[in-house]
């Protein structure tokens, strides 16, 4: 079965209601927990009932997964560092999620072997604030949304009354919608998962959710799923492979084009004056290093280089805290987002990162978290060094 | 970097349990009894407490911000209560700062600078300057009467200013007169202090003689003490002090009752932030609510819907009105100014660092090396490091505290400590 592609949905009214496209992804992970082929299960829960505030959740209840189902694009929380260390762990991951959790194995903190990854489709996600902000603009009560979804470029809101749908581009343009990492990243489908689910290509007015199986561990929570009978399957059509295909391709466009755009902002800046510009983004940080602390890709205590070697007596332009961060990221960097998220100041940490991987990939062909590869700097034989 | 060393303290053990406590209490003459939190717990942690000094027949309810309300004209009370909203800095055409918003409340930085890229004029005036720049103009001033002088700065701006336990009378009576015609927000450096004052802790008991018994819930007052060995005296002396805490600190360690509480980041319940907005927090654990409902207060859930509307539609509004306290003369002097930014780290006992900022002039002026120390002389002395920054000669900075300086302002003395 690995590398089919089906569309598949939940055989209980329950979970086909209450989770997205069909509620497969439920339906799968409750059935994996109850043929304990896995032990517990890592999902973003909402607070409450808010959709603009959620939190990582381990639980080992199928009802409580349940509870969880539906997306949450207004919550963009990595779930990398929240990974349960040895036990057999489904995680329902954005592609960001799954590069992190791959790092993360890569530097010995994960057992991928133990970790189940349902991967999503992603067309990136909202700052909860900003989201409150835009829907406000738009005459929506953000309070009033009780669900929503990103698909086929719109932000579709469904109210208790009724349901909106707007066009993210439009968004964009007016500069709402997504966070900068998401509008410029163009790993939309997680390949690198064991199972990419999502409802790009699902033919229109059908509640199915299109499932590509990746991984021998992707087949085996499809066929665990369907074996029990939680879920029905029938095999994708030529025509929603081509659906698929094509929502891919056009965020991959809009994220070539934010890419260069985010990219103007530094080479517009004359190569001699580059120096002047990273000093003056970074002359703000005020060393809290909440970035480090949330970063998918760091895997480091407090004896992390970039702690040990910065001393706030030093008084280098840039210090040696960032310095070393920038070094290291550039060769691990998922783009997520996360650290400008978090940062106090506002400094544009996707920028800066994604300046630095972008040149890595294109110098060296390597990509972080999508597959096992060492990073190249690590590759380098003996006899050249 | 040093957030680990405020999460890593110690967890407090308790020693009594609620019976034994409430009878302790009964024993004393509520009129010489005090309840006191600087707001480091919820609103319902807090109202609950208050419902319990009301059963013993307490007045005595005190935020560590007391003798504020005591000297102030009624009608400025509310604006030292409560602020406003954030993006009104955001959307402000002009902001006049009197703290360091980097070292002393990091999470304002951020509308700061969203005001400058949209435009705003932003003018810090102190008596230190802000090496990150963040001000167009810096005035510095070296005695509250020149910020008399600078006040039509002030006029029609958004004036962010920093009230703590060190911040005397005169101080903030000056900052409430050059700011009549300006909004103002007094940011307050622990995390529920709005909220505590909403709540009505506005009692000012801290070091009365007449204080016999005190009951301190999630606060050490000898961290927030300007002369620290003055307060552990006066605390020493009572009859009864019941800390009830998360963790182990110095005020701890002289309590005869210790009380143990979850950590903020695990209670269930609401706080207040600078804004006036309720929050709610991320935890789940009523336990400190519980032990206090046992000696006499009030049980969560009944505290939270006290609370919620109790806090319903509360906002800090200015009044005008006239202060006749003048300013805090500081004796002129040629010599050195030891300026304190306060910080979180500052308010827990917790020496984040152990350097000073001072002058590249003074550096070079002294011949100092980067490994070198130096003495800071005032009412005592002490060595530490230093850094050297662009600001005025003569103006030494510290966000840590140092024993010999009693003052948010010290004249001092500084030499090479080889």
């Amino acid at each position: 079965m690995e590398n089919e592609c089906y569309l598949a949905w939940a055989t209980d009214d329950e979970m086909r209601g209450r989770g997205s496209s069909g509620g497969f992804v439920t339906a799968a992970l409750v059935a994996a927990m109850r043929s304990d082929l896995i032990d517990e299960t890592l999902v973003v829960k909402k607070r409450d009932v808010d959709i603009y505030d959620g939190y990582p959740f381990v639980t080992r209840d199928p009802e409580e997964i349940i509870e969880c189902s539906g997306s949450l694009h207004f919550v963009p929380l990595n779930l990398a560092k929240f990974v349960p260390h040895d036990k057999r762990v489904g995680v329902v991951a954005k592609p960001c999620d799954c590069r992190g959790i791959i790092e993360q194995a890569k530097r010995g903190q994960i057992d991928l072997e133990k970790v189940y990854m349902i991967g999503l489709n992603c067309g990136g996600a909202i700052h909860p604030t900003e989201g409150r902000e835009m829907l406000r603009a738009y005459g929506i009560d953000p309070d009033r949304v009780v669900s929503e979804e990103i698909s086929r470029g719109n932000l579709i809101l469904r109210m208790a009354e009724k349901g909106e749908a707007i066009e993210l581009d439009e968004l964009e343009e007016i500069g709402y919608g997504r966070r900068d990492a998401c509008k410029a990243c163009n790993i939309n489908i997680p390949t690198m998962a064991d199972l990419a689910v999502g409802n790009w290509g699902v033919p229109k007015g059908e509640e199915a959710t299109f499932v590509e199986i990746l991984t021998e561990k992707g087949e085996e929570i499809f066929e665990n799923a369907v074996d029990t009978g939680y879920v029905e399957y029938k095999r994708a059509s030529e025509k929603a492979l081509e659906r698929r295909r094509k929502v891919d391709e056009a965020m991959k466009k809009m994220a070539e084009n934010w890419r260069a755009h985010f990219d103007k902002l530094v080479t517009e800046t004359e190569a001699k004056d580059r120096l002047h510009f990273y000093i003056d983004i970074f002359k703000n940080c005020i060393h809290c290093g909440a970035c480090k602390e949330v970063c998918p890709a760091c895997a480091c205590g407090d004896d992390a280089k970039c702690i040990q070697l910065n001393d706030e007596k030093d008084v280098y332009k840039i210090s040696m805290y960032n310095l070393t961060r920038i070094l290291h990221l550039m060769d691990s960097c998922v783009g997520c987002g996360e650290c400008e998220d978090v940062c106090p100041v506002d400094i544009p940490l996707t920028l800066i990162h994604k300046r630095f991987t972008d040149r890595m990939r294109q110098k060296l062909g390597y990509i972080p978290g999508v597959d096992l590869r060492k990073p190249p700097l690590y590759e380098v034989p003996k006899s050249d060094t | 970097m040093s957030l680990p060393k405020y999460y890593s303290r110690k967890p407090l053990r308790p020693n009594a349990d609620a019976k034994d406590v409430r009878e302790r209490l009964n024993e004393i003459d509520p009129e010489q009894m005090a309840f006191v939190s600087l707001g480091e717990t919820t609103n319902e942690e807090l109202l609950s407490l208050r419902e319990l000094a009301r059963d013993i027949g307490c007045k005595n309810l005190d935020s560590g911000f007391g003798k504020f309300f005591n000297a102030i004209p009624a009608d400025f009370h509310e604006v030292l209560r409560v602020g406003f909203p954030f993006k009104h800095i955001e959307n402000a055409s002009k902001i006049v700062l009197l703290l360091d918003p980097f070292v002393q409340y990091p999470l304002l930085a951020r509308y700061i600078l969203r005001a400058r890229e949209k435009g705003a004029e932003v003018l810090e005036v102190g008596f230190a300057g802000n090496e990150r720049y963040i001000a167009d103009e810096t005035i510095l001033v070296r005695s509250w009467d020149e910020i008399m002088g600078a006040e039509e700065s002030f006029e029609d701006a958004v004036v962010i200013c920093d009230l703590n336990p060190w911040t005397t009378v005169e101080m903030l009576s000056t900052v409430l007169r050059v700011s009549k015609r300006s909004e103002l927000l007094l940011m307050k450096p622990f995390l529920n202090a709005t909220g505590a004052l909403m709540l009505n802790y506005m009692s000012d008991v801290l070091m009365n003689e007449k204080i016999r018994a005190l009951y301190v819930l999630e606060s050490d007052l000898i961290d927030i003490a300007i002369n620290e060995p003055e307060m552990e005296n006066w605390l020493s002396k009572l009859d009864l002090l019941i800390v009830h805490n998360a963790y182990e600190s110095r005020i701890t360690k002289l309590a005869d009752i210790t009380l143990q509480s979850d950590p903020f980041y695990e209670k269930k319940g609401t706080i207040v932030n600078a804004e006036g907005r309720i929050l709610e927090t991320g935890g789940c654990s009523t336990r400190g609510i519980e032990l206090i409902e046992k000696m006499g207060g009030m049980g969560y859930k009944e505290s939270h819907e006290r609370v919620l509307n109790e806090l319903e539609d509360e906002r800090g509004t200015k009044k005008e009105g006239e202060i006749d306290i003048e300013p805090k003369e500081i004796p002129e002097s040629e010599g050195a100014l030891l300026v304190y930014k306060t910080n979180p780290f500052f308010w827990h006992g917790i020496r984040h660092k152990n350097f000073i900022d001072m002058s590249v002039d003074n550096v070079r002026d002294m011949g100092l090396n980067r490994e070198d120390n130096i003495k800071v002389i005032c009412d005592g002395e002490e060595e530490v490091g230093f850094k050297p920054v662009e600001s005025p000669r003569d103006i030494f900075v510290s966000e840590i505290k140092l024993p010999a300086c009693k003052d948010l302002i010290s004249h001092v003395r500084v030499t090479s400590s080889s």
